[in-house]
């Protein structure tokens, strides 16, 4: 028996970073609010302070704050045609559940995508000919510039304080920045955090190869902020508990430090949580959604009516509740036709490691999750990809993060995995040793798509989302190349030796690389591929927006954090400022 | 493993961050080797020209609760060195340290530092207090607070401020005076000696009743043993 709530005026579901901005600016256009986060009420204090916030073997090996894999997961395969099995612990990569979503436990690294991410298609038609592309991938426009999106990512950066130097002020370079990055209409709120040892070792070898290194910018606060909602966050003191924990400095950027305190102070906000949505729910035929329905913290069904829907979940959890709602046609990999589950794409994580002798200490324990000295040199479109024959490319750059004594234990090729050698090459060179990490871009192939599981089921008795990936051919290049790149600089560090190599196939379950998964709900003008217009309302069901790195019709060179934040304003602006004066399609298709 | 059960190494992470930040590190050249029983000479006002630390802090490096001098015997010597340095330095404003200090060289800081460390000084009973205040204390100690927004004290002060040496002060069983007095110049803004304002920041929000309150909490706390967990 379903009961049923009050009606309001909009239901957000998932409360985590493109949610509570979208809540936000609902509530401010006078609407009544209702959030559905499906995991716990969580917050700064009292819950993750010291010393319980900094236990490695909680939160990094046993994953406190990632989904319950043993209630909710994924199934896997590389292609279709095989048999996916479910993850039973998540390792590939690590969505969060809670208030606040996975921007509590992330890194902090931010950056903004390139023009010419946004107008792909089209860019390397002009830049490299009609034929350069390999028609196998499936890079479309997005149906945005960066210019639209420039004000949003400036106000996500302001509300987040991103730490940083531009190198790219309205087109005239600027002298310590980045002279690779977009342009960029003001400063960064607050200045870039310091360089750790490793970034300076690496900008020297960078440097004599004619590259442009620079200190990458940080969610990690670098000195006290306060934000546009009168928030403040406070100085990072460099711990190393960034990536999967939460912050008990008020130091990282996320919902729970920028914003949920101020929304939920709004009387026509209310947060729910533990509430499993299960579905939002759409009339006879099709055209309108009428609520959503989920389980409440106390295990009850339940209905809550809303005259709109805001899909805010994890990436790849967005595509899985349309599928389960019915909204949008399945894509289907075998005709290429459909449009949800469409161009997933993720990471092409690779690395170079420069161990080097006793005398140069590392100390990789001093670091925040961002504190990176990268080049851009060889991300997306700064290069020229004529002679390469591949699309993408990636930063390059060492992003020590905290060199926890658990999981951080670098040992040189040809060590045992083992045993008494093993333990001495840990101790030998866990302070001796720099990684550089090659994160490179993703592209979308058709066999790279998500859909529902025909087999493993949730919890809740709903079909999990199978994802079906492997590195396409055009992105192992890609990683060949740049990490190639990345093995020359390390060779200039000054190590005894070099290790690492490029990305290969076949994509594992097991293997991390990031938590960036990107598309299935991509954006565009074309609603025969693309599942929301470039407000990011779906073409479908027009009360219904899907907001997030769904989106994506491809995954850059960068983490996609930022951009998520550029479209949430976006899709927000497009809220307030077109659809509820005028309740309908905003696009024509 | 640490007395907490704290994986060491994660320890020194936070701490030399604070004190140093990661370029520093790497740069500044290693510190003197310190000679203890040199320092103890020191301490006694045994070589001419340097100032008697033990008028003040004691013999035993105990302090004295009522003036608010504080206890020095187990502080971590890199961070008693470092505060030497900022007084003479004027890091940490204070008149009359800035005066006593102003003869001491980098060996006479580190000596008197090593000695400090490896003493060790019985505790006096602590004042009375009522337990609201102790309990305020303790939660602030232990959890922080959401409003003011404070983080938990033993994040960085280590579990019932044991410190986190080398750079991070312990707190447990320091006199209630000392700390007190010492939030109330982070308040002020007289002392300054802090990395990226942390302390300072947290001086400016908390209340005069958190600081009585944290401050009696901590002098009632003692350095735990390997068999005891906070």
């Amino acid at each position: 028996m379903t009961r049923t709530r009050k009606p309001v005026d909009a239901v957000v579901v998932g409360v985590g970073l493109v949610g509570s901005i979208v809540a936000k600016a609902l509530v401010d256009a006078g609407l009544s609010v209702v959030g559905l986060e499906r995991g716990p009420a969580r917050d700064i204090v009292p819950d993750f302070q010291a010393p319980d916030a900094h236990d490695e073997l909680k939160y990094s090996v046993r994953k406190n704050l990632m989904v319950d894999a043993a209630k909710e997961t994924f199934t896997f395969r590389n292609r279709p045609g095989q048999t996916a099995l479910p993850m039973r612990r998540l390792e590939m990569f690590l969505p969060g559940s809670g208030v606040g979503g996975s921007t509590v436990h992330w890194n902090g690294v931010v950056f903004r995508f390139q023009e010419s991410d946004f107008v792909l298609r089209s860019h390397l038609r002009d830049r490299y000919g009609p034929n350069f592309v390999d028609p196998a991938l499936g890079i479309a426009d997005w149906g945005v510039t960066y210019a639209d999106l420039e004000p949003h990512y400036d106000r996500f950066e302001r509300l987040y304080g991103v730490c940083g130097k531009t190198g790219n002020l309205a087109g005239v370079r600027q002298p310590g920045g980045n002279p690779l990055e977009a342009p960029r209409s003001r400063e960064y709120p607050n200045p870039p955090m310091k360089e750790l040892y490793a970034g300076r070792l690496f900008r020297n070898a960078a440097e004599s190869l004619g590259y442009h290194p620079f200190v990458g910018a940080s969610c990690n606060l670098t000195r006290a902020y306060t934000n546009p909602l009168g928030l403040t966050l406070q100085p990072c003191v460099y711990c190393g508990f960034c990536e999967r924990y939460a912050c008990e400095q008020f130091a990282k950027a996320s919902p729970l430090t920028t914003i949920l305190p101020v929304l939920r102070a709004n009387r026509r906000f209310e947060l729910r949580a533990q509430a499993q949505v299960l579905r939002v729910n759409v009339d006879r035929d099709g055209r309108r959604a009428t609520g959503v329905t989920y389980v409440d913290a106390a295990g009850r069904e339940t209905f809550q009516p809303a005259s709109l829907v805001i899909v805010a979940a994890y990436a790849v959890n967005n595509v899985r509740l349309l599928l389960l709602s019915g909204i949008g046609t399945p894509y289907d990999s075998r005709t290429d036709t459909g449009t949800v589950g469409r161009n997933y794409a993720f990471q092409t994580i690779s690395a170079a490691t420069v161990f080097y002798d006793q005398s140069v200490r590392i100390n990789p324990f001093m670091a925040s999750g961002a504190t990176g000295t990268y080049i851009d040199d060889f991300s997306g479109e700064n290069f020229d990809h004529g002679p390469h024959g591949f699309v993408g490319g990636g930063f390059i750059g060492p992003l020590l993060t905290g060199g926890r004594p658990i999981e951080f234990r670098p040992v040189p090729p040809g060590t045992p995995r083992w045993g008494r050698e093993w333990k001495a090459a840990v101790a030998r060179h866990y302070n001796h040793t720099v990684n550089i990490l090659c994160h490179g871009s993703s592209m979308p192939v058709r066999t790279n798509c998500l859909d529902l599981d025909p087999s493993y089921r949730d919890a809740w008795g709903q079909p999990l989302l199978r994802v079906t990936y492997d590195f396409p051919d055009n992105d192992l290049k890609m990683s060949r190349f740049i990490t190639a790149k990345a093995m020359e600089i390390a060779q200039r560090m000054g190590g005894q030796r070099v290790g690492g190599g490029p990305r290969s196939g076949p994509a594992m379950a097991t293997q991390y690389q990031s938590t960036h998964n990107t598309g299935g709900t991509i954006m565009g003008d074309d609603p025969k591929r693309a599942v929301v217009n470039r407000y990011l309302q779906s073409w479908d069901v027009p009360n219904v927006f899907v907001i997030g790195a769904s989106n994506f019709v491809h995954n850059g060179s960068y983490t996609p954090t930022g951009t998520v934040g550029a479209l949430a304003y976006w899709a927000a602006e497009a809220l307030t400022g077109r659809y509820l004066k005028q309740p309908g399609a905003l696009v024509t298709a | 493993m640490s007395p907490g059960g704290w994986p060491t190494l994660a320890l020194a992470g936070a701490v030399l961050a604070l004190a140093l930040g990661p370029a520093e590190a790497q740069t500044a050249g290693p510190p003197p080797a310190a000679d203890v029983a040199r320092g103890a000479t020191i301490v006694a006002g045994s070589v001419s020209g340097l100032p008697a630390c033990a008028s003040c802090h004691g013999e035993a490096g105990d302090g004295r609760a009522a003036e608010g001098v504080p206890r020095l015997a187990g502080q971590s010597a890199y961070y008693l060195a470092k505060q030497l340095r900022d007084y003479r330095s004027g890091a940490r404003g204070h008149a009359l340290k800035a005066q006593q200090v102003a003869a001491m060289t980098e060996q006479d800081m580190a000596d008197v530092a090593a000695h400090y460390e490896q003493l060790r000084a019985p505790y006096p009973p602590a004042p009375a207090r009522g337990a609201a205040a102790l309990a305020r204390g303790q939660a602030l100690a232990r959890f922080g607070s959401r409003s003011p927004e404070v983080s938990a004290c033993d994040s960085c002060h280590g579990p019932q401020g044991q410190g986190f040496a080398p750079a991070i002060p312990f707190l447990a069983g320091q006199h209630a005076t000392y700390i007190a007095a010492q939030l109330r110049r982070w308040r002020s803004g007289e002392r300054r000696n802090d990395e990226a304002e942390v302390m300072r920041m947290i001086g400016e929000r908390l209340r005069p009743q958190d600081i009585e309150a944290v401050s009696a909490y901590y002098a009632r706390q003692r350095p735990l043993t390997l068999t005891e967990r906070p």
